[in-house]
């Protein structure tokens, strides 16, 4: 009878220990960060957020993959608040329309509450996420565009990439290097609407009123009222229809002509560096990559081009505890060394000056001597040049793509018809975004 | 003549025998691009072997995304809906095409007038009330909108439609009853159909993408196919782990359907005699 | 009076009937008659009304260039997937029907495609239209960028759906064909009829059921074509794939404007809605049960 006693006591201060020590374990604060990460880009957040998570007890980062940009925004604006992650990673163009939500929390109010330093950051990329004086969300990946090239080629053809200033001066070197027979193609410039807006920022136009939307709303797209958008859209059609070039066509298959870059077809292509530097493995031994700064359109523009990429949401849920958490990953994030070894990883720019001199992004620098040209592209960029903020970005970037796409195709539709185009549709998306969402 | 004869069978059977490799080409493609990098996959002439074959982009697919735990939770989810698919759509069908009742025609109408309401137009919909359910990451509302089906319904009941009246019944005189008469006549009778439909709905729910991919948020509830869909998203330039995926997600489906099929033809043949 | 048991026969069809109306009510109704509401509606990108417009959207879809565009591609599409996949379909079903030593070897490969997924057929097939490097292109000794061309894009992504379809047809038909009692076969041949005749007047008619369901199933699937068109083409070049249902997806989640990805799935529904009207039309004219 005492037996059973003592053994019934005994399993119940079994039991309640085990709990508690179940209990203790769970007494971290889960932290939940959706973002669109993949291939290198997931791999090394992932080791960010195992780091993070080793290296305090409070909380645990759970990061979860969510699709491409375009599929997960979707689901972000739907779901209900509950569901939510505590962190969001998303690109750029999306800031138009989460600024103006209530479902984020600016990072500027933790960063005054703590005074957390974040004088490195940049300019040009604080002021792309800025709006009102207030910065919106902390940068994460940062990418420029680049002239990349065929770094063998060009040596054979006696050509120096860092001469090569203007699209004029490529599309001669492309004839050189063609006409040398060191390669099929000359140059190209993968279909991608980044690129056209970034031409427009480098050239100090606005792309929609309101100051590019970062005074007010915007209401209606300027691309016809200056002459930037059509002296691009002139000069590429000109330029990549000539025969020893490659016309981009569709929106979709970067990868045809990024394939034909890394088969070692097509001598030089203007895109994201990023992008381009990812894929060395595609290259294998072909050639080396090498990357300058986008050459301008013809050397009259005023302004630099804008950084593009990600950066990182608080999302408000009312809860301290997860946004305390949240801002905690987002200290952690960024460490230069931490920041450094993303970069260094992904092949993303550094987004701060320690970043770039930290130990790890230093031994990438060695290897890939080509990132110091984008890195100081970074820096060159005028924070008055940052890109626009408005909330129809996906639609305008697929009108943007088929009216390129259809202006290397169809000689009967004039770049002009194509900026036409464009104008007239974005119109149209603004007023019935401004109609349906009324402030 | 019977030399003619043989001559002119072997001759039709290798003729079906290459249109059957067409039609399957495609998949020996993909098949042998897996195990290639991409530098043979660019190459021109392309080829189907290459000497630098390798099992790389299988490991990197299997180690880069947790690929068992998909194709668990793909199984558990196909098997919910088909086994709630056949039970539902057999007792609708029974009812629609043995029973005389009020409204019989308007019901009906209205299971087929289901057919045609696009599925991605009830997704955004559907999402908020699982959402509001609290169904999200469960095995429940990953299932839920699809435990009914109107083509289950419309399919079984073409084929009840096949059963005579007189057997009902005969068997109703002989003292069964409606229930007995469904369950130890005609669903054993609609076996081959069922059979079909079941396997139409396994795939289909083997096939699902974008659903999953709303309502699940962590990854130990993902299924295969969004599996595929990261690495797809992600290395469109390292396209032979792109088909490693595609692979990895189809080869069971094959395997599958190469031992059910055998078992689904003798049914068909078995069944096809009516009476 | 009617007994308790007859009173429980009253009941019975409808309580068979129940869980799959419960489900489809939920899940199909519901959406569809929220879709409708809010086709005449204004909302935001949460999907929350804004403002009742009535017609409104409607009238500004049909002027809508994209739309009409959409419309006019998705009727093309589903001739050039509807035709071919019955054609081919049957041709194979018929190749396949006799079952003699080996035969079920082909007889497997022609059904394959059933068991692979959009996804990774579309992954696959885009491989195989690859500009420089794919099978295509080798076996045609031809250099073309398939999908990269308006006028070849939309023939691609409907030749993988033929293939995908392929599965389902061969199965549905080949269960048709093998059900015709053979006595009647033996009769025709008895007859003198031919291998076409015997086709064309045993078979078919014998088989109409399938029949009737594979070109039925073929033409209001292509209108629901998603996945292909998602892989492959994304709907361009230059709108050339843009079927409707893909401009609703888009309009729904990329564009978040809910109100007229609503107004285009009440516009989609009718057109199948008038399509499947036709179909029972000629159901009841040339199916024998």
């Amino acid at each position: 009878m005492l037996k059973k006693v003592l053994s019934l006591i005994l399993c119940t201060i079994l039991v309640v220990s085990m709990a508690g020590c179940a209990a203790a374990e769970n007494q971290r604060t889960k932290v939940t960060i959706w973002h669109m990460l993949s291939g290198v880009g997931a791999e090394a957040f992932d080791q960010i957020v195992a780091d993070f998570n080793a290296s305090q007890d409070q909380y645990e980062a759970v990061a979860e993959f969510q699709g491409s940009w375009y599929d997960n925004f979707a689901k972000f604006k739907a779901t209900p608040k509950e569901d939510l992650p505590d962190l969001y990673q998303i690109v750029v163009e999306c800031m138009g329309w989460l600024a103006e939500s209530d479902m984020i929390i600016p990072v500027q109010k933790f960063i005054d509450r703590d005074g957390f330093d974040v004088s490195g950051m940049q300019e040009n990329i604080r002021a792309l996420y800025t709006l009102n004086d207030t910065l919106y969300c902390m940068p994460l990946s940062v990418t420029m565009l680049a002239l990349n090239y065929n770094a063998e080629v060009l040596e054979a053809a006696g050509i120096d990439p860092s001469t090569l200033k203007t699209v004029a001066d490529v599309d001669a070197a492309a004839k050189k290097i063609t006409d040398a027979g060191l390669c099929k193609k000359g140059f190209s410039l993968i279909n991608d609407s980044w690129q056209i807006e970034e031409y427009i920022s480098m050239s100090g136009e606005k792309l929609v009123d309101h100051d590019n939307g970062r005074s007010g709303r915007a209401t209606k797209c300027l691309m016809n009222e200056g002459t930037a958008a059509l002296d691009i859209f002139t000069t590429f059609h000109d330029a990549l229809t000539k025969d020893y070039n490659m016309a981009p066509t569709t929106g979709l298959s970067t990868t045809d002509l990024g394939n034909a870059f890394f088969q070692g077809d097509l001598a030089m292509v203007i895109f994201s560096s990023q992008w381009i530097a990812k894929q060395k493995d595609a290259i294998g031994d072909r050639f080396t990559l090498g990357q300058v700064a986008a050459p301008s359109i013809d050397g009259s523009a005023s302004g630099t081009f804008s950084p593009g990429g990600n950066s990182m949401w608080i999302v408000d849920k009312g809860n301290e505890e997860l946004s305390e958490g949240a801002w905690a990953f987002l200290q952690y994030m960024w460490q230069p060394e931490v920041m450094g070894y993303y970069a260094a990883y992904t092949n993303y720019t550094p987004v701060s000056e320690e970043a770039y001199n930290s130990e790890v992004y230093k031994a990438h620098r060695q290897e890939n001597p080509f990132v110091e040209n984008i890195w100081q592209e970074l820096v060159d960029c005028d924070p008055q040049n940052v890109g626009a903020v408005f909330g129809v970005y996906y639609e305008f970037r697929n009108t943007v793509q088929n009216a390129f796409a259809r202006m290397m195709m169809d000689e009967s539709y004039t770049p002009s018809d194509a900026v036409e185009e464009i104008v007239a549709t974005t119109n149209e998306n603004i007023e019935l975004y401004n109609e349906a969402n009324p402030l | 003549m019977r030399t003619k004869r043989k001559i002119m069978e072997a001759l039709t059977f290798s003729g079906k025998l290459l249109l059957g490799i067409a039609v399957i080409f495609p998949l020996i493609y993909g098949f042998c691009l897996s195990f290639m990098g991409m530098a043979d996959i660019l190459s021109n002439p392309p080829v189907l072997i290459s000497k630098r074959m390798s099992l790389a982009n299988y490991q990197f697919a299997l180690q880069r995304v947790p690929m068992l735990t998909y194709f668990k939770n793909t199984l558990i989810v196909c098997f919910i809906e088909v086994g709630a698919q056949i039970l539902t759509a057999s007792l609708a069908a029974y009812a629609f095409s043995f029973f005389e009742f009020k409204g019989r025609k308007t019901l009906f109408a209205l299971v087929t007038a289901t057919l045609m309401i696009p599925y991605e137009s009830t997704l955004i919909c559907n999402y908020l009330t699982v959402c509001n359910l609290r169904l999200t990451d469960t095995y429940l509302g990953l299932t839920l909108p699809f435990l009914a089906s109107g083509m289950s319904i419309f399919l079984m009941r073409q084929f009840y439609m096949t059963l005579p009246r007189e057997l009902k019944e005969a068997a109703t005189i002989d003292g069964c009853g409606d229930m007995r008469f469904l369950f130890s006549i005609a669903f054993p009778l609609s076996l081959p159909a069922t059979c079909s439909l079941a396997l139409y709905r396994f795939i289909d729910a083997y096939n699902q993408y974008f659903w999953p991919l709303l309502v699940t948020n962590r990854d130990q509830m993902r299924t295969l196919q969004i599996g595929t869909g990261i690495l797809k998203d992600s290395e469109a330039a390292n396209y032979g782990l792109v088909l490693a995926a595609a692979m990895i997600v189809i080869i069971p489906a094959i395997l599958f359907f190469i031992i059910g099929q055998k078992w689904l033809v003798k049914g068909m043949v078995a069944g096809a005699v009516k009476g | 009076m009617k007994t308790n048991v007859q009173k429980k026969r009253i009941f019975l069809p409808y309580l068979l009937l129940l869980p799959s109306l419960i489900i489809l009510a939920m899940f199909v109704f519901y959406p569809f008659v929220k879709n409708i509401i809010l086709s005449l509606t204004m909302t935001d990108v949460q999907g929350n009304i804004v403002k009742f417009v009535g017609f409104k959207n409607y009238a500004r879809l049909f002027s809508n260039k994209t739309f009409l565009n959409s419309l006019s591609i998705s009727f093309r599409f589903a001739l050039i997937v509807g035709i071919p996949a019955f054609v081919i379909g049957f041709a194979l079903a018929l190749a396949a029907t006799e079952q003699k030593r080996g035969s079920r070897i082909y007889e497997t490969m022609y059904t394959m495609p059933l068991v692979i997924a959009a996804a990774p057929a579309s992954v696959i097939w885009y491989m195989v239209f690859a500009p420089n490097t794919g099978m295509l292109n080798y076996l045609l000794h031809s250099n073309n960028a398939w999908l990269a061309n308006p006028s070849s894009a939309i023939w691609c992504v409907a030749a993988v759906t033929v293939w995908s379809n392929l599965g389902m047809n061969v199965i549905f038909l080949l269960t048709g064909f093998r059900n015709v009692p053979p006595e009647l076969i033996e009769s025709s041949k008895i007859d003198g009829a031919g291998y076409w005749t015997r086709v064309r007047k045993v078979v078919v008619p014998m088989a109409s059921p399938q029949i009737f369901f594979v070109v039925f199933y073929n033409i209001v699937t292509s209108f629901q074509t998603f996945a292909q068109v998602r892989l492959l083409t994304d709907g361009g070049p230059y709108y050339s794939t843009n079927v409707l249902i893909f401009q609703i997806y888009k309009e729904a989640f990329y564009n978040s404007r809910f109100y007229t990805a609503c107004t285009m799935s009440v516009v989609l529904f009718f057109i199948i809605f008038v399509i499947t009207r036709v179909q029972f039309f000629f159901e009841k004219k040339g199916v024998h049960y």
